[in-house]
């Protein structure tokens, strides 16, 4: 199937990523539009309102593999998500295999092609579509259809593929700007809510000797992720990768970088880098996700005051990747049903989404849980329920069809800030690859 | 005696000629995501010779031949440099000799990443450089720097083999010729340019083959300090092969970048075979 093909193939799939994108946005959204208390707490009475696979029970033994990414930073997460699912099912004795989050669909088609691979993959990455056509993932449709829940999920955050359910996220990640109070306190600046008043402020913090701004410069996946939000505020979209709309974002962040707001090397950082290198205290805003809650709690602590606000846009088309990690059913899986039970049991359950948003500030998907105080409260989490009110945007985009268009956008991201080329020689080879390996 | 050669047949068969095998037709073939497990559509040599136009690949190509050369040059140069101080032994000799071996027997991987933190414009060498009042030098960040980093930081490793390589072949010269040398009233360069040098030409020829090989389908250095940017701007022909392949998964692409870097890889073994086989006869 050429490129072509495999772009009629989603829209032949019947549902519109409009439309997907749409559900995920009015979905998640409801988050920010928060509930009661007391709804909260109506509505979690327990996972027993949750149907498991009626063939389950206490007794159930088995072996069950699952393959995660979680570092040894938040593995404690994966960790936990076992031991609830282990409440229920104390026989079944779960592994949790570590494999680094760019080998893992590497891996997971090489064990495909010898019919191996886990029984639950927790994969978050823009690979699914060539995972799923080599026969990764089991479809989890006849599950889903029987899940008492699954009105609880917006649709946007539910992955299919030729009409079947095969992944679900039980919670969104996406990027915002964390900003440095001490440093914007020092300086004399507000918190910036256009793109004029992030370079005003900029300008201020620089020449009061701080680093204005840090986010991820990298030739890879994490920079198309970081760079789109800024290229879709000036119009970008994969369908639509006009050179003109490219060039500005690259001008813009070719002038951070020119002027030293944003450090050259940022193109040799990756998300965690970059979280690291704003950690220290010198920098003043960094783009990056709320998953960074927690680790912001335990790093930063008291060092310095902290806070978070939308990404400033270009214009009201801005579209910030809707991310975070879903569950899968491993495609040779002998123990699908509980493979199931612990995607129930773990990150579709409202207990499970409580860890994830205690320990890394994962925005739970569940209409159920917009209510809840750990959510509405927390001022962290207030910019990102906004933008995914305003900007959430499907990830991977085009349901991973793009992912060589995305390659092409994250090298000359990379290339612009390095200075390796100018923003219009990058627009245009940006803009021209896109268009090259991308055709909706 | 067949026999005997048997185990290493089938170890090679499997291990070497199968994947081989599979990389041509793959290569020769219409391969991606949607049926590396199906049926490979024949497709001849169209697909090499559409990757081979590219601007990705001219711009590997490029980038291999520089990075190539820094690596062979840098490498042989500083293990020749390094064999013939530490050549005379003692104490100190043999313990930068086993400090040598422990960086060139470390992984790349380790090496790579240690490395990244020194080149940092925060890192150790900037660090010192400042002392010197040196501003902070981007070398994995600026026009072809990090392409000629990455490659310095191969070629250290390269070093420690040829000094070890370069060592035993000094060792091993005959000693009355450089006494008679000696006698003669050479002088230490006449002596290096007009007697060593001349005897070490098998080990420089052997050692050369082996150097280009080895640089020329490395890729574990760029991949950890790179990832062959920024942008494109490390991109060797083995790190592009791997991105066709395992990061947008247009197998056959990748496969037809891997063809033309095995073919220009065993043209070198064939030279390296044929000087060997010289060098027997002589």
């Amino acid at each position: 199937m050429n490129e072509l093909d495999q772009g009629s193939s989603l829209l032949d799939r019947g549902l519109s990523r409009r439309q997907l994108l749409k559900g995920a946005a009015a979905g998640a959204g409801s988050l920010a539009l928060a509930g009661s208390l007391a709804e909260f707490l109506a509505a979690c009475g327990g996972n027993t309102t949750t149907t498991t696979t009626s063939k389950l029970d206490a007794n159930t033994a088995g072996n069950l593999e699952v393959w995660h990414y979680s570092s040894q930073q938040d593995v404690k997460t994966i960790q936990d998500y076992s031991a609830l699912f282990s409440q229920k099912y104390p026989k079944v004795n779960v592994k949790l295999t570590y494999v680094e989050f760019s080998e893992m669909p590497k891996r997971a088609i090489a064990a495909a092609g010898a019919k191996q691979g886990p029984d639950v993959f927790i994969y978050g990455g823009n690979e699914v579509n060539a995972m799923y056509k080599a026969g990764v993932f089991k479809s989890a449709d006849s599950y889903w259809q029987s899940f008492a829940d699954k009105g609880q999920f917006p649709d946007g955050v539910i992955t299919r593929f030729n009409n079947k359910v095969y992944g679900i996220k039980g919670y969104v990640n996406l990027t915002g700007l964390w900003y440095n109070q001490d440093i914007l306190d020092a300086v004399g600046v507000a918190v910036p809510k256009t793109i004029d008043d992030l370079n005003n402020a900029f300008a201020k913090i620089k020449a009061a000797g701080k680093v204005p701004i840090a986010l991820t410069g990298q030739p890879t996946d994490q920079g198309d992720w970081t760079a789109f939000p800024w290229l879709s505020g000036y119009g970008f979209s994969y369908k639509n990768p006009e050179s003109s709309a490219i060039e500005q974002a690259f001008a813009l962040v070719s002038d951070w970088s020119k002027k030293g707001y944003l450090p050259k090397e940022s193109v040799q950082w990756g998300q965690a880098e970059t979280f690291n290198r704003w950690a220290v205290g010198d920098v003043a805003f960094m783009e990056n996700g709320n998953w960074n809650i927690g680790p912001a709690s335990r790093n930063v602590g008291s060092k310095f005051k902290y806070g978070t606000t939308p990404l400033p846009a270009a214009s009201g088309k801005q579209g910030i990747f809707l991310g975070g990690e879903a569950l899968w059913i491993g495609g040779f899986s002998k123990v699908p049903d509980i493979a199931w039970a612990y995607m129930q049991e773990t990150l579709l359950s409202k207990e499970g989404l409580l860890i994830t948003l205690k320990e890394s500030g994962g925005i739970p998907a569940r209409h159920d849980m917009s209510g809840l105080p750990d959510v509405t409260n927390n001022p962290l989490l207030a910019a990102y329920t906004s933008e995914v009110k305003d900007h959430g945007a499907e990830y991977p985009p085009e349901g991973g069809a793009a992912i060589a268009a995305q390659a092409v956008i994250a090298q000359n991201w990379s290339a612009v800030i390095a200075g390796q080329k100018s923003p219009s020689q990058a627009a245009k080879d940006a803009s021209d690859g896109v268009k090259a390996n991308y055709k909706a | 005696m067949g026999l005997y050669l048997l185990p290493a047949a089938l170890f090679l068969a499997v291990l070497a000629l199968y994947p081989f095998i599979e990389l041509i037709h793959m290569s020769v073939s219409q391969v991606s995501s949607d049926n590396i497990f199906g049926d490979w559509p024949f497709i001849g040599t169209a697909g090499v010779q559409a990757v081979a136009v590219t601007a990705d690949f001219r711009e590997a190509a490029v980038n291999s031949l520089i990075y190539v050369g820094l690596v062979v040059g840098v490498g042989l140069g500083g293990g020749l440099a390094a064999a013939l101080v530490l050549w005379r032994g003692g104490p100190l000799s043999g313990f930068t000799l086993a400090l040598m071996v422990f960086s060139w027997a470390l992984p790349g991987l380790i090496n790579g990443v240690d490395w990244r933190f020194l080149l940092d414009p925060r890192g150790m060498v900037d660090t010192i450089l400042s002392v010197a009042r040196v501003a902070p030098v981007y070398w994995l960040v600026e026009g072809r720097l990090p392409l000629v980093s990455v490659a310095l930081v191969n070629a250290w490793t390269v070093v420690p083999f040829a000094t070890l390589v370069f060592r035993a072949a000094l060792l091993d010269m005959p000693g009355e010729v450089l006494a008679a040398a000696d006698v003669d009233g050479a002088r230490p360069r006449q002596t290096l340019r007009y007697i060593v040098l001349p005897l070490l030409r098998p080990t420089i020829l052997v050692l050369t083959i082996l150097s280009l090989l080895y640089a020329f389908k490395s890729f574990d250095f760029i991949y950890i300090m790179t990832f062959g940017g920024p942008g494109t701007a490390s991109t060797t022909l083995p790190f592009l092969s791997y991105r066709l392949a395992f990061e947008i998964y247009k197998f056959s692409d990748g496969a037809a970048v891997a063809v033309i870097t095995l073919g220009l890889t065993i043209l070198m073994a064939l030279v390296y075979l044929r000087s060997v086989h010289r060098e027997e006869r002589a």
